[in-house]
């Protein structure tokens, strides 16, 4: 009993001792939480590992050309790289970047980039006009980067003082804006002087004006680290960023809803089931429209040059199939102006505020009526010289969802007494037929830009259009109208909002009326992330960027929201 | 000396052929490769970026014969050209920083695979008509059967994802820096190990089937039956007098296999995330990456030629008959 009591006494005693330590450092903590906590109390924003998956991507090769438009390794334009401004693409505005302002000469003919002072390469050197001046005359001095076609339309850069560059254009150009400020990546000319071909130069170690800098380097797995030099007080928050490489969506998916990974721009069959329900406080998506997938009739050919039969194409379209079947309810069918919606809602002209498509098979049979076409006995409509109204719908064999998008149509059509025959064909055939012109119709995307100028004028502007048999850009459908010209003409020589918008509801206008082509749905992007480690991601409220992981330079300004929760 | 004096010249010829077919194949297939990026970019590229592209990849439009003797200048430089999937990595990089996970992944599987199937090939015919030959082929059979794709993501699934015994993807754990590092290798094998497992589960059969019915012939000739009645050991009738004569089949097929390796395991890749040529493979044939498809179907093609070479070797040295035949 003795033994057991003193002991329990000496344990006691040892005790007490451990509990005034533990006492005394608990004080002394608090104390210390107390002075650190008021002064900043954003401290533990700073840190930690983001890790993002912006597709299956397979191996890598240590490339950070960024002219190798899609071969260059993610990260490389926007995180390191960066453009004089940012265009939002979700709502159309524009955020001063490298340049702090711009100004336009009065008749729209020059610009005048004001380039932020104090901002340095990560190794040091300032950043100044000489910089975006040779970046500028290397894509003149090499076409094979000029992807954008800049010096088209420029004819003369130059630097008056350091913090001043003037670029001089051929015509009124608004829109070259874009592709100058939002899609041209500044380089260091005193790195990149001395390398001899930019076309096939690798870039293995990037030096850039970015908020990160290039860490490590494995075919697996790229890791970039904050940037000391970076312009921005304070930013940014993340320490480090990891793109580990994956052959396909399966092994990221597993990550993913292990909670492994935490920035992703998969297609995912069923979203809700494999990722958002896993974990329904901290795993989200959010697959905002981009563009618009249309169908494109060949207007320069009969029968789809009669807008009664574009029409009655229209309107025999079951869109909601398309979005609830074709594509897993991700991309819900399209606005009749093929503004991207809520993207382009600013310039939605009021009348069509609340228009959209409906199915009506009645409509399409009386505007087929109307315009002299009698149904056959086989339910097939013929025209006043018996020609019946049969013809070919294009689509690349293999692209599953469109394929399927492409037989609900042809079922539609065929109930509304039109024989369309589905022919999916090989991708090289496809777009041949596209460019030169020999198509009936066909299912396609759309190239879409900050404004809905980009998508109608790569869509409906005679100048990327060509006769058949010749190639044609974008315009495939081969709408050439002097009226619609006009109005491109005008939003992109015109410098006030009001002309713009004129000339962007003049276009709303004709798409409603004279359907030149027929939007379907909206194509999706992909972005489905994790707040378990960090917050501040844009999402349907906050839309401040385009949201996907493969989006450039819009990854950086994500990055730069992000911190850790 | 003389029979592989002939096969050596056999062996030129069929390198030739090899060389001009990967030249002639790859263009004989419509397409562009920049029209695929843009289609592969949808919407995100302008098309007219399309013109640059051209140039940037450098696609040519002078006459084929013009190609193929500049194809031919190239390679004697060992100039295999620059990649347009990983544009503008050259394919010798490319191959240089893929090839080694292939061959250390399949070729380990492929020897594992080839000697447990013959051993196993070798005992279950020995001991015909016992349970162990009863279960053992079928089930296996059975194993193989299954498609693989199928087969290993079930096992990455439960092995991998469900129980946390394996590794999910990669050839490494991506916190470690790749080098000759003991972490590094433990790492590498820690995530070969799945991957080997199914690509041996589901070729083992073919190995343990082909020995087991050459075997079975061989246990019914009279040398056997001589050599039993000498009163020699077991092991040494059935190793040296009746697996010896059973395994030529065996090693001609072993060989083909182990020039196939340099292919790669593309599903393989595909389900563990797993680094290789097959991956670059599907995405040269993708991107019509000419230069990437010549580079890797040239190492094949050298490697399936000398992988049938040592075959012939092997051969000579294994059968007294081919030595005295053809010489």
């Amino acid at each position: 009993m003795i033994p057991r009591s003193t002991s329990s006494y000496g344990s006691l005693y040892v005790r007490g001792k451990v509990f005034a330590l533990i006492s005394l450092l608990l004080v002394l903590v608090t104390l210390l939480a107390a002075c650190g906590g008021p002064s900043n109390p954003s401290t533990s924003r700073y840190g930690g590992t983001l890790t993002m998956v912006p597709g299956p991507t397979g191996d890598y090769t240590r490339n950070f050309n960024v002219f190798a438009t899609g071969s260059v390794l993610n990260g490389a334009q926007g995180l390191v790289y960066e453009t004089l401004l940012f265009f939002n693409r979700e709502d159309g505005s524009v955020k001063p970047w490298l340049a702090s302002s711009y100004q336009f000469s009065s008749d729209a003919t020059s610009i005048t980039f004001n380039l932020r002072p104090g901002v340095q390469w990560s190794d040091g050197k300032p950043f100044t006009s000489a910089d975006v001046v040779f970046t500028l005359k290397m894509i003149h001095d090499h076409p094979a980067v000029d992807y954008s076609g800049l010096w088209n339309v420029i004819t003369s850069v130059s630097a008056p003082d350091n913090h001043t560059v003037i670029v001089k254009l051929k015509q009124p150009s608004v829109p070259i804006l874009w592709y100058l400020g939002g899609q041209t990546y500044i380089l260091p000319q005193h790195l990149w002087s001395s390398v001899s071909n930019p076309v096939t130069y690798t870039n293995p170690d990037p030096v850039g004006t970015g908020p990160y800098v290039l860490k490590s380097f494995t075919p697996q797995l790229y890791v970039f680290d904050r940037n000391p030099h970076f312009w921005q007080p304070g930013k940014p928050y993340i320490n480090e960023i990891r793109y580990p490489s994956f052959n396909s969506n399966t092994s990221a998916d597993l990550l993913l809803s292990q909670g492994a990974v935490d920035w992703t721009g998969l297609f995912t069959p069923d979203v809700n089931k494999t990722f958002a329900n896993r974990d329904p406080a901290h795993n989200h998506y959010w697959f905002p429209p981009n563009n618009v997938v249309t169908l494109y009739p060949n207007v320069a050919k009969y029968p789809f040059n009669v807008l009664a039969v574009r029409q009655a194409i229209s309107a025999a379209i079951d869109r909601n199939k398309l979005y609830r079947i074709g594509e897993n309810g991700y991309e819900p069918p399209s606005h009749p102006t093929a503004l991207v919606l809520p993207a382009n809602q600013g310039t939605l002209s009021p009348n069509y505020a609340n228009a959209s498509f409906t199915m009506n098979t009645a409509r399409a049979a009386s505007l087929l009526e109307r315009a002299g076409f009698k149904k056959g006995s086989d339910g097939i409509y013929v025209d006043r010289n018996g020609k019946r109204l049969a013809f070919n719908l294009n689509v690349v064999s293999g692209w599953t969802d469109w394929v399927t998008d492409c037989q609900i149509m042809a079922s539609n059509l065929q109930a509304a007494g039109m024989d369309v025959k589905v022919n999916a064909i090989s991708y090289n055939s496809y777009y041949s037929a596209l460019q030169m012109g020999s198509f009936d119709t066909a299912i396609s995307w759309t190239t879409t830009g900050p404004t809905p100028y980009y998508l109608y004028n790569s869509m409906l502007g005679t100048t990327n259009t060509a006769p058949i048999g010749q190639q044609a850009t974008s315009n495939w459908e081969r709408w050439s109208d002097p009226a619609t010209d006009r109005f491109l003409q005008q939003y992109a020589s015109s410098l006030g909002s009001t002309e713009q918008q004129q000339a962007l509801s003049g276009i709303q206008k004709i798409m409603v009326e004279q359907l030149p082509t027929i939007p379907l749905i909206y194509g999706a992007t992909w972005y489905e992330y994790s707040t378990a480690r960090f917050v501040g991601w844009p999402d349907q409220q906050h839309p401040y960027a385009v949201p996907a992981p493969y989006a450039a330079p819009d990854e950086e300004i994500v990055v730069l929201n992000l911190h850790q929760v | 000396m003389q029979h592989l004096l002939r096969r050596s010249g056999f062996y030129l010829v069929a390198l030739w052929a090899s060389i001009t077919l990967n030249f002639l194949i790859p263009r004989l297939v419509p397409g562009n490769p920049a029209q695929v990026l843009i289609a592969r970019l949808q919407g995100r590229i302008d098309p007219r970026a399309e013109h640059a592209m051209e140039i940037a990849f450098g696609i040519s439009h002078a006459s084929l014969w013009n190609q193929y003797l500049e194809y031919l200048g190239n390679l004697a430089h060992g100039n295999l050209g620059i990649s347009i999937t990983y544009f503008p990595t050259p394919v010798a990089t490319v191959i240089r920083q893929d090839l080694p996970w292939t061959l250390t992944l399949m070729g380990t599987a492929v020897v594992i695979s080839f000697v447990s199937g013959t051993l196993l090939g070798i005992i279950v015919a020995w001991r015909r008509g016992s349970r162990l030959d009863a279960l053992l082929p079928p089930a296996l059979t059975f194993l193989s059967a299954i498609p693989y794709f199928w087969l290993a993501l079930i096992i990455l699934y439960v092995l991998g994802f469900v129980l946390n015994w394996f590794p999910l993807s990669g050839g490494y754990a991506l916190s470690i820096e790749p080098g000759w590092t003991p972490d590094f290798l433990l790492s590498a094998v820690q995530h070969a190990l799945l991957p080997a497992f199914t690509i041996v589960i589901s070729s083992i059969a073919g190995w343990l089937l082909g020995m087991r019915n050459a075997m079975m012939t061989t246990l019914g000739e009279d040398y056997v039956l001589m050599a039993r009645a000498k009163g020699l050991s077991e092991q040494r009738v059935m190793l040296t007098y009746a697996a010896r004569n059973a395994i030529l089949p065996n090693i001609t097929g072993f060989a083909l296999s182990l020039g196939f390796v340099v292919g790669g395991a593309l599903l393989t890749e595909i389900v563990f995330s797993y680094p290789g040529i097959g991956f670059a493979l599907l995405q040269a044939v993708q991107n019509s990456d000419y230069a990437l498809l010549q580079g890797i179907f040239l190492i094949i093609a050298v490697a399936v030629l000398g992988a049938n070479f040592l075959a012939d070797l092997m051969y000579v040295a294994l059968d007294p008959r081919v030595r005295q035949e053809r010489s």
